[in-house]
């Protein structure tokens, strides 16, 4: 089941739209891409934004057990089954948004939209997912200048790193409700299958049966 | 009284190079696995400050190429060891 398509998407929502402005051009728009783009492309489109994915992490404070009715749709939900399933395992997705650009009006102008609320604050930051109606955690982890000169010509980066919380489901949803059933272990003796004693725990039944078959 | 903070002292800071040689061996371990050169890999050290806080040193002179993989390029990808360490020590 895809996790991860869902919120990459909703990352470069968050991010586009934006514009600069300089003498020569009142409103310039801000690119987006995924990891890194054809140079082509990057040339005629400075300043842009690039997305990278870094890291998959388990999220071990957000691990809870048992079952729950999940009150959203998760990606990949046919549409049709139950939404009971055990708890999801909560992840986090750890990713590198970075800024291009050549000067540096722009770049100070992208540094303030991106730290606005609603695109990457330091606190309170959010990811709205449309495709399935919720809202993410979105951290700041850190931020870090990098400008550079690139072949006698300035090069203004920052590099954002940033956190998305998520979830895999352990069920592909492709059971109707869950069936309560019963363990019938029967164990082999001289007269045939005994009654299994209930007081008799799981890991003793198949030590018994695991000796019954050598 | 002093001889027993002496040694506790002595205890303390015996323990803080401890985890930060265990650190040091963790991370270049890391960064061999993400596929950094041997040189740099080798470079890479993490201290405890007086404050208490993981720190990673380096030489000057690998800063650049350290930095140029941690964060990428517009041609290369990052390569992000030491904030992925962290990350996973914090953790």
């Amino acid at each position: 089941m895809p996790f991860i398509l869902n919120e990459e998407a909703a990352l470069k929502t968050l991010l586009s739209g934006m514009t600069v402005a300089d003498a020569g051009t009142q409103s310039r728009p801000v690119g987006v891409f995924y990891g890194q783009p054809d140079k082509e492309i990057r040339q005629q489109n400075y300043p842009y934004i690039t997305i990278d994915l870094i890291n998959i992490s388990e999220a071990t404070e957000r691990v809870q057990s048992g079952t729950v009715v999940v009150p959203y749709e998760p990606e990949g939900y046919d549409g049709v089954s139950s939404l009971r399933t055990p708890y999801p395992m909560p992840i986090n997705l750890d990713y590198q948004v970075t800024t291009f650009s050549r000067q540096p009006r722009h770049d100070r102008q992208i540094l303030a939209q991106l730290f606005s609320i609603g695109r990457l604050p330091v606190r309170f930051g959010s990811l709205p997912i449309p495709q399935d109606n919720t809202n993410r955690r979105l951290e700041t982890l850190g931020f870090s200048k990098r400008d550079t000169t690139e072949a006698d010509k300035r090069l203004f980066m920052n590099v954002y790193s940033i956190r998305i919380s998520s979830e895999i489901f352990r069920t592909e949803f492709n059971t109707k409700d869950y069936i309560v059933q019963t363990r019938n272990i029967g164990l082999k003796t001289d007269t045939g299958s005994a009654p299994v004693d209930p007081n008799t725990d799981l890991y003793h039944l198949l030590q018994t049966q695991q000796a019954q078959l050598i | 009284m002093a001889r027993i903070h002496r040694k506790a002292a002595s205890r303390l800071h015996s323990e803080i190079v401890t985890r930060a040689k265990k650190h040091t061996t963790d991370m270049r371990y890391d960064a061999h696995s993400s596929g950094w050169p041997a040189h740099l890999v080798a470079a890479l050290h993490v201290r405890v400050t007086a404050e208490g806080h993981y720190r990673v040193q380096y030489p000057k002179n690998l800063e650049h190429e350290i930095l140029t993989l941690e964060y990428g390029t517009e041609d290369t990808p990052p390569s992000p060891v030491m904030r992925n360490y962290f990350t996973k020590v914090g953790s």
